[in-house]
């Protein structure tokens, strides 16, 4: 076996991974070595079921946008029979990138070099001077590269380049519920992406964000700040609209490490995580009490009656992450995306979905969660961002090649043999993801 | 030709000057001061963004909320500001864009440079205020600053431009 002290070089495939992943401890190079990166984008980026867009995003026929996979940039296109596709954003034939815009509209789309034109389908439709090409192979073969697997669960589009693919409802597997409540929270049932969106970048490995979304011993210690600022001011948690949610939203991560023990972790197969809620007061606690949110539960209730309204609204769940890229949280109709620029580069991409039929207070309040959680400018997340990036520093030199992540090590318990619960200071999400990381960097095919 | 004594610019394009000095200096407390009490601070993702018009936003702050930036800036957990940024606002366009007996809007172009644990930012901005007059002088109901970057990723920006 090669030590990972020895091989951050030379052909990954040949390296022992597992070595690098052990229950107590996972090696630096898993967050630094570039050719780590590289072979996370073949082995887990182009082959799980990575999230790529919202079906509200593009509604109509010739409607697309731009998407990741990794690193690797893709067009996702409805199609005329409102099927969905994808291709690599990348013209058959001189490799020019072929959709320079994030959205548009298209009957067809055609290459700005030699006006190569393909249909919907990316199919090849025309090109000029045709018969100069004549001795080229069949044209079927100058279609643009199509992504084998983009399929939409309840309106979240996935896409995987692998052939076959494990079902994407088997992929989500317990976190699919995640989603479920999303949706099921919409009175009409339909989420629309609406607002914008939100970018947030960092010089680490994209892993880190992963992890810190489930991580409950730090917003003691790194929100420290935001919170002692909050504790002056407790009675602006009483005001209305951004004042009210935003000191709200700091005073709730003052929790003691003891009551963040109470917020229960849960880790479902396939290195998919959730944590329980810990919003209890104000707009943000999952019962309110007051005329916008009346309005919400009776629309809700025309749709779903009394008792699965009464179901759907006690889901009470924070971060819902979907290994590898997604952070989901139901409660306000939030996504965050995560992308690998570089090893030691990462792209965030926050936006909200309006649920039609509800109140649009309700929209404002999922406005206002992230505008205070996920901007650049957030009085939370900067902080986090600063921490990543030390983290990355600190890890891509030095003689210390471990990093520990033993924090509740044999406290987990098992649930079920796909289901694992542990204590919110417990680090069984990161091990957890570490085993789904590990899963798919070991197996070739 | 005028010494600098001799020009007396309007109390408008002394505002804007004033207070781009005031955050270079981090006087983020007094800063909030300057607001009126329903005044808005707002960095909207996109030119085309409209005021009533709820979407997500870089920074769309109250006075409050900006004083808890203010002195969450100034406080030693804020990691983010450890060690703190350094920053020159260069302010030039400013143009009067109305006028009322109560107050006028004004418009200007800044750069902003920022130095920050030896690495360097450059923030691009049309800025518009919308000024009040009150018996403590010119606040600001809104400012907005647009960057020419908006919609683009930035890393952590906690502090106002």
């Amino acid at each position: 076996m090669i030590s990972p002290a020895q091989s951050p070089s030379g052909d990954p495939k040949e390296w022992e991974v597992s070595a690098w992943v052990q229950p107590h401890r996972v090696h630096r190079s898993v967050y630094t070595d570039r050719a780590v990166f590289a072979l996370e984008q073949e082995r887990i980026f182009q082959r799980a079921w990575v999230y790529v867009g919202h079906e509200s995003e593009i509604p109509e026929p010739g409607d697309h946008i731009l998407a990741h996979m990794g690193t690797q940039e893709i067009v996702l296109v409805r199609q005329t029979d409102g099927s969905l596709a994808a291709f690599e954003n990348r013209c058959s034939h001189r490799g020019a990138r072929l959709v320079v815009q994030p959205q548009g509209h298209a009957r067809q789309f055609t290459c700005a070099y030699h006006a190569w034109s393909f249909q919907l389908d990316g199919q090849l439709q025309a090109m000029p001077l045709p018969q100069g090409y004549a001795d080229s192979p069949a044209k079927a073969d100058k279609s643009l590269t199509r992504i084998r697997q983009v399929q939409s669960y309840r309106g979240f589009i996935f896409a995987s380049h692998s052939e076959p693919a494990q079902s994407l409802e088997d992929f989500l597997g317990g976190l699919a519920s995640a989603l479920d409540n999303m949706v099921d929270r919409s009175p009409s049932g339909r989420l629309v992406q609406t607002g914008g969106k939100l970018r947030m970048l960092y010089q680490g490995n994209w892993k880190l964000f992963m992890e810190n979304a489930v991580d409950l011993v730090h917003p003691m210690f790194v929100h420290g700040g935001a919170v002692a600022v909050a504790r002056q001011h407790p009675e602006w948690a009483a005001h209305d609209g951004v004042t009210g949610q935003t000191t709200q939203m700091l005073l709730a991560n003052g929790l003691k490490l003891s009551e963040w023990d109470g917020v229960e972790l849960h880790a479902h197969a396939g290195g998919h995580v959730y944590m329980g809620g810990f919003y209890r007061g104000g707009v943000i606690a999952p019962a309110r009490v007051d005329p916008v949110f009346e309005a919400y539960t009776s629309a809700l209730t025309e749709r779903h009656g009394p008792e699965k309204t009464q179901a759907v609204l006690a889901v009470d769940r924070f971060n819902n992450l979907i290994w590898p890229n997604l952070s989901v949280n139901s409660r306000f109709q939030t996504v965050r995306m995560v992308q690998p620029l570089a090893v030691d580069q990462t792209l965030v991409t926050s936006y909200c979905f309006a649920m039609e039929g509800a109140p649009p207070e309700m929209h404002a309040l999922s406005l206002r969660f992230l505008n205070t959680a996920s901007s650049p400018g957030s009085l939370v997340a900067s902080d986090d961002l600063e921490i990543f990036e030390r983290c990355q520093q600190g890890l891509t030199e030095g003689l210390n090649d471990w990093i520990d992540t033993s924090r509740g090590l044999g406290g987990d318990q098992a649930q079920s043999p796909s289901h694992w619960r542990g204590p919110g200071t417990s680090e069984l999400p990161i091990r957890h993801q570490l085993q789904a990381w590990l899963h798919w960097m070991q197996n070739p095919d | 030709m005028n010494t600098p004594t001799d020009w007396n610019p309007p109390d408008w394009y002394r505002f804007v000057l004033d207070e781009a000095a005031l955050l270079d200096a981090r006087g983020f407390e007094a800063w909030v001061g300057w607001f009126t009490p329903d005044g808005r601070y707002w960095m909207p993702t996109s030119e085309q963004a409209l005021e009533g018009e709820p979407a997500l936003a870089l920074f769309d702050e109250t006075p409050e909320v900006l004083l808890l930036r203010a002195q969450r800036l100034l406080h030693p957990m804020t990691h983010v500001q450890t060690p703190p940024s350094r920053t020159h606002h260069h302010v030039s366009a400013l143009r009067l864009q109305t006028s009322t007996d109560s107050g006028m809007v004004i418009s200007s172009m800044q750069w902003i440079v920022e130095q920050r644990a030896g690495v360097q930012r450059h923030f691009s901005a049309k800025v518009l205020h919308r000024l009040q007059r009150t018996p403590q002088g010119l606040k600001m109901a809104l400012k907005r600053v647009d960057l020419i970057d908006a919609d683009a990723a930035h890393r952590a920006l906690p502090f106002p431009l």
